[in-house]
Parts: C-alpha cells; sequence; structure tokens
C-alpha cells in the first residue's frame, strides 16, 4: 500500500494548484485523475486570470490573492504556460452601463483591485482597433491570462519532481475511513493509498466524489463555450468584454444573452467567449449564440469582420448553488477537504484556493477569512 | 481582367485559382510562417492544408488553391 | 419534403444525384471546387480528360438534363448537424439548407509522412501536383521527383510527364511483390491502366526504384535538392544506400485518408478500417449510415476508388429514391441488378491494395528532433516527445493539447493520424479506436467569416 500525507483527486488546475502549493510546503502528495492532465474543464477554457469581474468581497480577496500566486508560481517554477498580465477593459456603450461599471470599479477599488476609468483616446492607445464609438472604458491592469492545460501540465510536473506523484486514468472507488469516520485512506483502481487527506477537486464531478466519501455536495454543471478565430498579428491586447447584451432578437429567452469577452492569445488566434459569471450564460451550442457573440464581438473590434472563425470549444463549468467556490473541509467526513464550484473562475482562483486549503490542512493561518466558502453552508451544519 | 498582386497590376485571366496564377507567376513561396518566419507554399492544391494561405480582399488567411481569382481582386503574398 | 443534400460533387455524388433524378427526385449537390468532378475528374473549365473522360460527360449531362438536381459548386460547408431526423448543413455564402436525406460524397484526400524539409515550398502532395495540373495545367516544378507508396503515384508521374516535367524517379516504398498474396483480388481494368502509365513512364526513361522513400528534403528557402534512401520492408532506411539529387519540387503521397468531417459532425457511427485504421462510415447494404436518412458513399466509407465511388454512389442514390417514397422497392432491385456484387468485388481489391500499399512504422526514423509534424503551428517532433516524455501527456488527446500539434488551420487534417500514431509510439500504447475517431472531430468543418456568421440572424 502506498502512503501519501495529501491524495488530491483531479488533475486539473484546481487540484494541480493544490498539489504544488502542497508538495512545496514539504507534503508527500499523489495526485489521482479518473482521465488525463487537465482532461476536463481545464481544457476547456480560455485561462483567465481576472480580478475585474468580482463582485462579492471574498471573491475580491480570493480572486487578487489568486492572481498575484500566479505570477509567484511563475517565478518559482519558470513561466512555460503563457501568464502574462494583460490587462482587462470593461465597456459599455450606454449612460446606465457605464454607471454600472464605476460603481462596480470603485467598491473594486475599495477591496485592493486596480481599476482606471479611460477616456476614448487612452482607450485608442490601449487597442487601437477598438470602435471609435465606444469613448470610456474601465481598465482593470491586474487582469491576466494563462495557458490553462499547460499550466496544470508544467505545476505536475514540479510536483512530481517535488517526489510526488500523478496517477492518469487512475479512478477512485472508495474511501477507508476509522471509527470516527475519519479518512484513512483512498481505494484507486491502481491500488489503496494510505492517507489522512483527501482534496476533492473533481470540479464538476465533485458531488460524485463527495457521495462516495458519504457525504453530499452540489456542484452543478454549466455549459459554456468559446470561439476560436483563425490566427491573425497582434489586433487585441487586452481581455476586452462589452458589459452591455446583445438583446436585439426578440424571441431570445434571457439565458441567451450574452456579453462578448474578446481577446488575443500567443498563439495568434483570437477568442470570443461569454464567460463573465454574473451573465447568466446558459445555452447548447446553436447557432443563435454563435451569431450574437460574433455580432458583439465586431460591434467591438470592426476589425474582426475581416477574421473567420476557426473552432468552437465547449466547457463545462462547475458551480454550487451561491456560485462561490467551496473550499474547506466537510462537515461530515473528517480529512474530506473540497476545492471545487468555481465556475468561470477556477483558472484564476486556483493558486489562492490552493493555499486556503493547504493551510486548512496544516493548521495554519490563511490568508483570508475563508468562512464564505466552507461546505458546511450546503450541509446542514451549522 | 485586372488584379492586384501586392498593390501592384496584374493582367490576369479567369477560371484560374489564386494559387495555380501564382505558382504560373514562379511565385512558389506564398507566406511566412508565423512562429519561425519560413517560407510555405502550396502542399495539398485542394483546400485541406491551410499551407497555401494569403490576404485576399483584406481577408486573411485565404486558401491560395480555392479561391478563384476575380477582377479587381487585391492579393497580399510575403515571399 | 425538401430535397436531398448531396455533400460532394465528386463520382459518388454525382452518380448518386443521377439516381435521384432518374427516379423522379430533386437534389442539392454541394462541392468547394468550383467545378463537378470531385478530384478525381477535376478538370480545366473546358474539360478534356487523357482517358476516363466519357463517364463524367454522361454523369454531368444527364445532371444538367434534370431540371431536379441544382449544383451549388464554389461553395463549402462550414456546418453540419442532424436532429430528430432532420439535417441541416450551413454554407458559407451565409444560407443554409435542410433535408431529411442527405449524402455524405466527401470523398478523400491525400495521406502525409513527415520528414525533414516536407514543409518547403516545392513539396507537395502527390494529389495537390495532380489536381494544379488537372485545373489549370499549372505544374509544381520543372525537375521532380515523386514519391510515396500506392498505385497512384504512376498516373501522377505520368500526368506530370505528360505536361513536360522532368521526372526524375518515381520511389515506392514498399515492394509490390506483396502482389503475390492477392492474386485473386487484381482488377483487370486497373492493371490495364497501369499498364499504359508504366509506358508513359518508361518512354521517357523515368526510373521507378521499389523500396526507395524520400528520407529528406534541403533547400535556402525552397526544395533544391532531396535525399533518398533504400528502405526494408519497415520503411527503416537501409544503410549505405543515401543518395543526394538536385531537383526543384517534389510530389509525396502515402494513400488517402477519407475526410470524415461532416459525416463526425451528423452523428454517424463510424469504423476503424482494419487494414490502415482509417476511420470510415459505417453503412449497411443500401449506403444508408446509423443515422436514418443520412447516407455515405465513396471514399468516406473507405478508400476505394472511382469505380466503388460510382457503384456505392448508384446505391445510395436508389435507395435515397426509395426512403422518399419515389420507387418501390420492386423498382430499386431492378435498378441495382449487379451493384451489389460489384461493390464486393471492388472493395476486395481496394482492401488488396491497402494492404499492399501500407504505412510501416519504420517511416518514424526518418524524422531528427527539429522536423515538423503539425505545419500550421510548426510542432516540432521533439517538441512532441517532450509533452509525453516531460510533461506526462499519457494519451493523443492532451499531448495534441499541450503540444498545439493538430490545433491550426487545417484542424488535423494533415498531420492528424500520423500525429497520433507518433504519440501512440511515445506513450507506448497506439492510439485507441476512438482517439482516431477524436481526429475528425471538427463541429467548424471550414472557416467561416465572422461577419457572414453575425449577418446570418438577419
Amino acid at each position: 500500500m502506498k502512503t501519501a500525507d495529501v491524495v488530491v483527486i483531479g488533475a486539473g488546475v484546481v487540484g494541480s494548484s493544490c498539489a504544488l502549493i502542497m508538495a512545496e510546503a514539504g507534503l508527500k502528495v499523489i495526485v489521482v485523475d479518473r482521465g488525463p492532465i487537465a482532461g476536463g474543464t481545464t481544457g476547456a477554457g480560455e485561462g483567465n486570470i481576472m480580478v475585474s469581474d468580482k463582485e462579492i468581497v471574498p471573491e475580491i480577496e480570493l480572486a487578487v490573492r489568486s492572481r498575484n500566486a500566479w505570477f509567484e508560481i511563475a517565478d518559482r517554477i519558470g513561466n512555460n504556460f503563457e501568464l502574462q498580465a494583460k490587462g482587462g477593459i470593461a465597456l459599455s456603450r450606454t449612460d446606465a452601463g457605464m454607471a454600472g461599471l464605476r460603481k462596480l470599479a470603485s467598491h473594486q477599488n475599495a477591496h485592493g483591485i486596480e481599476t482606471i476609468e479611460v477616456d476614448g483616446a487612452r482607450l485608442r492607445e490601449l487597442e487601437p482597433h477598438m470602435n471609435p464609438d465606444i469613448e470610456t472604458a474601465i481598465h482593470y491592469p491586474g487582469d491576466g491570462q494563462c495557458q490553462p492545460m499547460l499550466s496544470a501540465a508544467y505545476f505536475l510536473r514540479t510536483v512530481r519532481h517535488l517526489k510526488g506523484e500523478v496517477w492518469q486514468r487512475t479512478e477512485v472507488l472508495g474511501f477507508s475511513k476509522d471509527k470516527d469516520g475519519s479518512i484513512t485512506g483512498v481505494r484507486t483502481s491502481k491500488e489503496e493509498i494510505s492517507t489522512r487527506y483527501v482534496v476533492n477537486a473533481t470540479g464538476t464531478w465533485a458531488g460524485d466524489i463527495a457521495r462516495l466519501a458519504g457525504s453530499e455536495l452540489s456542484i452543478m454543471p454549466r455549459r459554456g463555450f468559446i470561439l476560436v478565430t483563425t490566427p491573425a498579428p497582434k489586433l487585441i491586447h487586452h481581455k476586452v468584454y462589452d458589459a452591455d447584451y446583445v438583446a436585439n432578437v426578440a424571441s431570445d429567452s434571457p439565458e441567451l444573452q450574452s456579453s462578448a469577452v474578446v481577446e488575443g492569445t500567443e498563439s495568434g488566434t483570437i477568442l470570443i467567449g461569454a464567460s463573465r459569471e454574473r451573465i447568466g450564460f446558459d445555452s447548447r451550442i446553436n447557432m443563435a449564440a454563435l451569431e450574437r457573440l460574433a455580432k458583439q464581438a465586431i460591434s467591438v473590434f470592426p476589425v474582426l469582420s475581416k477574421l473567420e472563425l476557426l473552432r468552437v470549444y465547449r466547457g463545462f463549468r462547475p458551480y454550487s448553488p451561491d456560485h462561490l467556490p467551496v473550499i474547506g473541509e466537510d462537515a461530515k467526513v473528517k480529512g474530506l477537504f473540497h476545492c471545487a464550484g468555481h465556475e468561470g473562475a477556477g483558472i484564476g482562483t486556483a493558486p489562492g484556493s490552493g493555499e486556503l486549503l493547504t493551510a486548512m490542512i496544516l493548521g495554519k493561518p490563511t490568508f483570508m477569512d475563508a468562512t464564505p466558502f466552507l461546505p458546511k453552508r450546503f450541509q446542514g451544519v451549522a | 481582367m485586372k488584379i492586384y498582386l501586392n498593390g501592384v497590376e496584374v493582367e490576369a485571366t479567369e477560371n484560374e485559382s489564386v494559387g495555380t496564377f501564382l505558382l504560373k507567376r514562379r511565385q512558389q513561396v506564398l507566406r511566412k510562417t508565423r512562429f519561425n518566419d519560413q517560407p510555405r507554399g502550396m502542399f495539398c492544391g485542394i483546400g485541406v492544408c491551410f499551407d497555401c494561405i494569403v490576404t485576399i480582399d483584406d481577408i486573411a488567411n485565404q486558401r491560395a488553391c480555392i479561391t478563384q481569382l476575380r477582377s479587381g481582386m487585391r492579393i497580399e503574398v510575403t515571399s | 419534403m425538401s430535397r436531398t443534400i448531396i455533400v460532394g460533387g465528386g463520382p459518388s455524388g454525382m452518380s448518386a444525384a443521377v439516381e435521384i433524378a432518374r427516379a423522379g427526385g430533386d437534389a442539392i449537390i454541394i462541392d468547394s471546387n468550383p467545378r463537378l468532378g470531385g478530384q478525381y475528374w477535376r478538370h480545366a473549365p473546358v474539360a478534356k480528360f487523357s482517358h476516363d473522360g466519357e463517364r463524367f460527360f454522361a454523369l454531368q449531362e444527364e445532371i444538367n438534363r434534370h431540371p431536379g438536381i441544382e449544383v451549388r459548386a464554389g461553395t463549402q460547408v462550414w456546418r453540419a448537424s442532424y436532429q430528430e431526423g432532420v439535417a441541416t448543413v450551413w454554407l458559407n455564402d451565409g444560407t443554409s439548407l435542410t433535408s431529411e436525406t442527405l449524402l455524405v460524397a466527401t470523398g478523400a484526400y491525400d495521406r502525409s509522412l513527415p520528414f525533414p524539409g516536407w514543409d518547403l515550398p516545392g513539396s507537395m502532395t502527390a494529389g495537390g501536383a495532380q489536381a494544379i495540373l488537372k485545373a489549370s495545367g499549372a505544374l509544381l516544378g520543372r525537375a521532380v521527383f515523386v514519391a510515396g507508396t500506392g498505385p497512384f503515384l504512376l498516373p501522377v508521374a505520368a500526368s506530370l510527364v505528360e505536361a513536360g516535367v522532368k521526372v526524375l524517379g518515381v520511389l515506392e516504398a514498399n515492394r509490390v511483390n506483396g502482389w503475390v498474396n492477392h492474386l485473386g483480388a487484381i482488377d483487370l481494368r486497373k492493371m490495364k491502366d497501369a499498364a499504359r502509365y508504366f509506358k508513359i513512364l518508361s518512354a521517357a526513361k523515368v526510373p521507378i526504384r521499389m523500396g526507395y522513400a524520400i528520407i529528406e528534403a534541403r533547400g535556402d528557402g525552397r526544395i533544391e535538392e532531396v535525399v533518398i534512401a533504400k528502405v526494408d520492408r519497415n520503411f527503416t532506411v537501409k544503410p549505405g544506400t543515401v543518395e543526394v539529387h538536385k531537383c526543384d519540387a517534389i510530389a509525396t503521397g502515402w494513400g488517402f485518408t477519407p475526410d470524415l468531417t461532416i459525416a463526425h459532425s451528423l452523428g454517424v457511427s463510424t469504423d476503424v478500417h482494419p487494414i490502415d485504421r482509417s476511420v470510415v462510415v459505417h453503412v449497411d447494404a443500401f449506403q444508408e449510415s446509423s443515422q436514418h436518412g443520412i447516407f455515405a458513399a465513396g471514399e468516406s466509407t473507405g478508400v476505394g476508388g472511382v469505380d466503388l465511388a460510382l457503384t456505392e454512389g448508384r446505391v445510395a442514390g436508389i435507395a435515397i429514391a426509395v426512403q422518399r417514397g419515389l420507387i418501390s422497392t420492386v423498382e430499386a432491385k431492378n435498378r441495382s441488378v449487379g451493384l451489389a456484387s460489384e461493390r464486393t468485388k471492388i472493395r476486395k481489391f481496394a482492401d488488396a491494395l491497402l494492404s499492399v500499399y501500407k504505412i510501416r512504422e519504420g517511416w518514424r526514423s526518418w524524422l531528427n528532433p527539429e522536423t515538423i509534424l503539425c505545419r500550421c503551428e510548426e510542432v516540432t517532433f521533439k517538441q512532441v516527445r517532450n509533452v509525453v516524455h516531460d510533461l506526462g501527456a499519457s494519451d493523443v488527446r492532451t499531448a495534441k493539447l499541450l503540444s498545439r500539434c493538430g490545433m491550426g488551420m487545417c484542424q488535423g487534417r494533415v498531420c492528424g493520424r500520423m500525429v497520433a500514431d507518433v504519440i501512440g509510439a511515445e506513450i507506448g500504447t497506439p492510439a485507441t479506436d476512438d482517439e482516431l475517431r477524436g481526429i475528425h472531430n471538427r463541429p467548424i468543418a471550414n472557416p467561416i467569416s465572422l461577419q457572414t456568421l453575425a449577418d446570418q440572424g438577419q
């Protein structure tokens, strides 16, 4: 039987961040995934490291710390995952929309997020191809981006170098517990691992793992998709998002309302997504949504009318009932720690989540009050 | 008919693809790759490989091999 | 009821359209080429064929004569879907079509193998060299080598010779004595064709070298010389056989890959071919796929050449006519006399060809660490090895996503299969059937203008 200090279930960005930070803290880590590295939601995201779309205070604190942690990790292990502090720009072409953005910016600013309101001239410097009818916007220098799959792969590479192990294609079959109900081991399709701590970083499947351990957790999948254009020379420099709904088609259901996020990548493709958490976007791939995103992206960057759609990819974003991540020890099963439900923000907030969990497991102080993230809020325990 | 090759007016005939038109002008190199700046030309000739991509009428990444010449067309080639 | 959609205007699509028209039905043929004929009958605006033109002209004449058949040439399908018995295809002109019956007649394209320098200008696929010549008389070069494997190399070399190109050699990597095991399958018509090609090549004194391959192309900005070598039965280079020759272009072909992009989008079941492991549409005796109303014919059901495509196209066209209530099953039987046995016979011959002209694993020994595998994203052999051995990628999809192999504009059409084989070899487990199927997953079949897309809803 193998022995580990911690077994992390899930080899996505969230699991690999936890594993990295725990391994760096001197813990012997085994990462177990039923599939390959970054085979789930991580493989279908833009790599958002965003502070600009966070509204609730705990979420802001987690995002700000995580954002800095990303760059610290890159300093420690090398930036092999296209991490860049590209900055974000949030815009609206209505007075009401801008008023909303300003209000949010001042709230975020009060909690440590740098926000700069920019005028048309400055906007043109930041984004020369932006539609001239956009006269003002909020610039968020703190927004960043990475290549999420490479990030997970390089984090796990470091974990292996720190004597950790990564078991791909290994299913978790069950858990062993002592008479108090505390975790003592993980039974896998490969072999059993003796451990006192388990991190459940399985995203949309986190509920299944919780059930397997005799508890419960409500994490649901929400479908999202991203359009990828054919490669172009650098046209778009920031993560640019339009806060205005395109609501010009009468028959559309509210779920179809989308808010385009447009950005360039290192490889030259441009991504057009609708990843803002507060915009209810929940639909299957359908033509109306594709048309809508294309239309909205072109309205922000008319130059996009000269480009072509190359690919579309889909992912399932895990979300909890209150849309905040679930980070902390299970209320019923001692030793089982959840780290899931990050919704569209999992890439960005993974390192901070890993730091919180590592501190909890080691019994050290956390960098923020993690109470709002604890699983007990859904587990019927006061 | 007239077309524009890198801004220069050129005589061309109809019923010809951009790719074969350029090849007949001994323009074997159609573009430079975006990472390593390496020359590329037509490879599959039937629209599958996207190696012969050029800018046509301001639209980037158009397959020369399957795009038919049209009067007044503006073709940008890097060689 | 809306008319049948035929995706692909090559031999199978044309022959299916004719059968549908004969039964009094209507159909629309979509093809990205400016003219009907597919790769086999690719031709200049005024069609002229060195041989086998009669069958094309007969089909074309019949298609033109029937008002129920529309040909939309020069048009690409960028997306296809199948829901509740209805197929929809979206075209790059911004329109879309729906129908209860659709024929996948999307053909095949050259299978390529990488070697150092295969990305240099002047390096084309055998089919590409043939296509530009047929369509407009364009020549890939003046002094060329034709190399790879398969009977297709001969007509390509012969047509280049006829066009005045100096063909410096035809290099067939396999040894053709493999035929001894398949004598029963030999197709006399094909043998006659081959004899004609040999005659042209020998008159031009073109050396045909069995068991040889191009293992490297070199040049400053374009091909200036090639390195060729004798290879063993596994395609591994035999020491001491390396030769360097001046040339200005090469045409290489390693058989064909069925184009399954549209079929995959329609959700049809596919098989992995037992001989060459290519992914093909699974069809029944009537060429109908697992999805009701979706038929497939020609290379998309397995590479088999023009005669098989014509036969399968006819079977599919007749079956579509029955399904649409245009003719009775009795009438269909009358129209189908001999087709099923013809199909079986040609398929047997095609499979024999696949066995003889198989790609052998030793080709990977031609690679060096800097050899480009993915032309679009310029991913090297070394980088692919790295994601497997350093980053822990343990399957084809992960290795592709981490290395960007197959993530470029061709969406893995050129490198997908070959990279799957490389990754499988590096991991130590061959790509699974589902991994091979995954190569054909391209929900956006062809790039579509964002402006066209944005305007769709209006």
